[in-house]
């Protein structure tokens, strides 16, 4: 492609982003707005053959439909360098480890690495024309279990226990216990399945 | 001393005001400007109540906040309050009190209702069209 051509492009993808901020400014409702702006930051990075997952807090609060909220949104990704470009295109500013956007009131955290949970266990959502990877309900369960055996957030085991309740039909338990004995949690695994 | 608000091209700003009696009735001056509703809905911040009696002498803020408060605040001002508390959200989560509730135990059945709103939430929100894909409903 030629110099002309490239510079084209990234002219127009970066007014097709300064559209999208604008879009999004309307958008009343702000777990539409997140999910969105993940869905363009993934269709942005699949283009470049790269992938991003939603992960932390923020999925718990769209598995939760926002019964759990959370103050920013922790994605993963195979390249954090190019979702910080995407990040930048949109208008976000890096501090420290969250990339903040104040006109829309989103900050961003990208976390570690790629996780080391089964992707096919994820969920895909369609966003409008996007697509969303939010990890599975199985990693998220151990990975709240671990944050309460490990870092003592005892809040978390209440995400783990509503997450089970909730999706317990279509759970993988195999995968859940192997998962949970990998990360170390398998001995308050069985509490998770007891809602109150 | 009472609290007027002024819509401006759709955002509402507080000022406080006052009622001055002349020859031809009452007319409102306006005294002070405390800042766009989003910003003193939760409590006039400190530098504006500081602001504000260095200019017009002492103010019952109490009173003041309370009227504030029984002003109704519609959706995109709640909106936009939860954007501007967002560094105070990320503050909290970085504290040790991660989950904001403290040691404040959930009363019997609190949480099975939670999880029968989250269920509904997210059926609500969500169409499953796979085994593992869903369509998020875009209001």
């Amino acid at each position: 492609m030629s110099r002309r051509k490239t510079s084209q492009s990234s002219t127009k993808r970066a007014v097709r982003a300064k559209a999208l901020v604008a879009q999004l400014r309307k958008e009343q409702n702000l777990l539409n707005l997140k999910m969105l702006l993940l869905g363009y930051i993934t269709y942005r990075l699949e283009k470049a053959k790269q992938h991003v997952f939603l992960v932390g807090g923020q999925a718990v609060e769209t598995y939760t439909a926002g019964q759990f909220t959370t103050g920013d949104m922790d994605i993963t990704t195979t390249d954090s360098k190019a979702t910080g470009r995407v990040l930048a295109s949109l208008d976000f500013e890096q501090i420290g480890m969250i990339w903040l956007n104040k006109r829309l009131g989103v900050a961003v955290h990208i976390v570690g690495l790629f996780p080391n949970a089964d992707l096919d266990k994820a969920r895909n959502m369609e966003v409008g024309p996007y697509k969303v990877n939010v990890i599975g309900v199985e990693d998220l369960i151990v990975d709240r279990l671990a944050h309460v055996k490990f870092f003592k957030v005892a809040g978390d085991m209440e995400k783990a226990k509503v997450l089970y309740t909730n999706f317990k039909r279509q759970i993988d338990e195999n995968y859940l216990r192997k998962t949970a004995k990998k990360r170390g949690v398998e001995d308050i695994l069985d509490q998770a399945k007891v809602l109150e | 001393m009472y609290v007027r608000v002024k819509k401006i091209s759709a955002k509402r700003y507080v000022y406080l005001a006052e009622g001055k009696s002349s020859s031809g009735g009452v007319r409102q001056k306006i005294l002070a400007y405390l800042g766009p509703i989003v910003k003193v809905a939760a409590g006039v911040p400190d530098d504006v109540e500081k602001r504000v009696d260095r200019k017009i002498g002492v103010v019952d803020w109490k009173k003041v906040n309370m009227d504030i408060r029984k002003i109704p605040i519609e959706f995109g001002e709640m909106q936009d309050m939860r954007r501007n508390q967002l560094p105070t959200v990320i503050r909290l989560r970085q504290s040790s009190r991660r989950d904001g509730r403290g040691l404040m135990p959930r009363a019997t059945g609190e949480l099975t209702a939670l999880a029968i709103l989250a269920e509904r939430g997210f059926n609500e929100m969500f169409e499953r069209v796979g085994e593992r894909t869903y369509r998020m409903r875009i209001r």
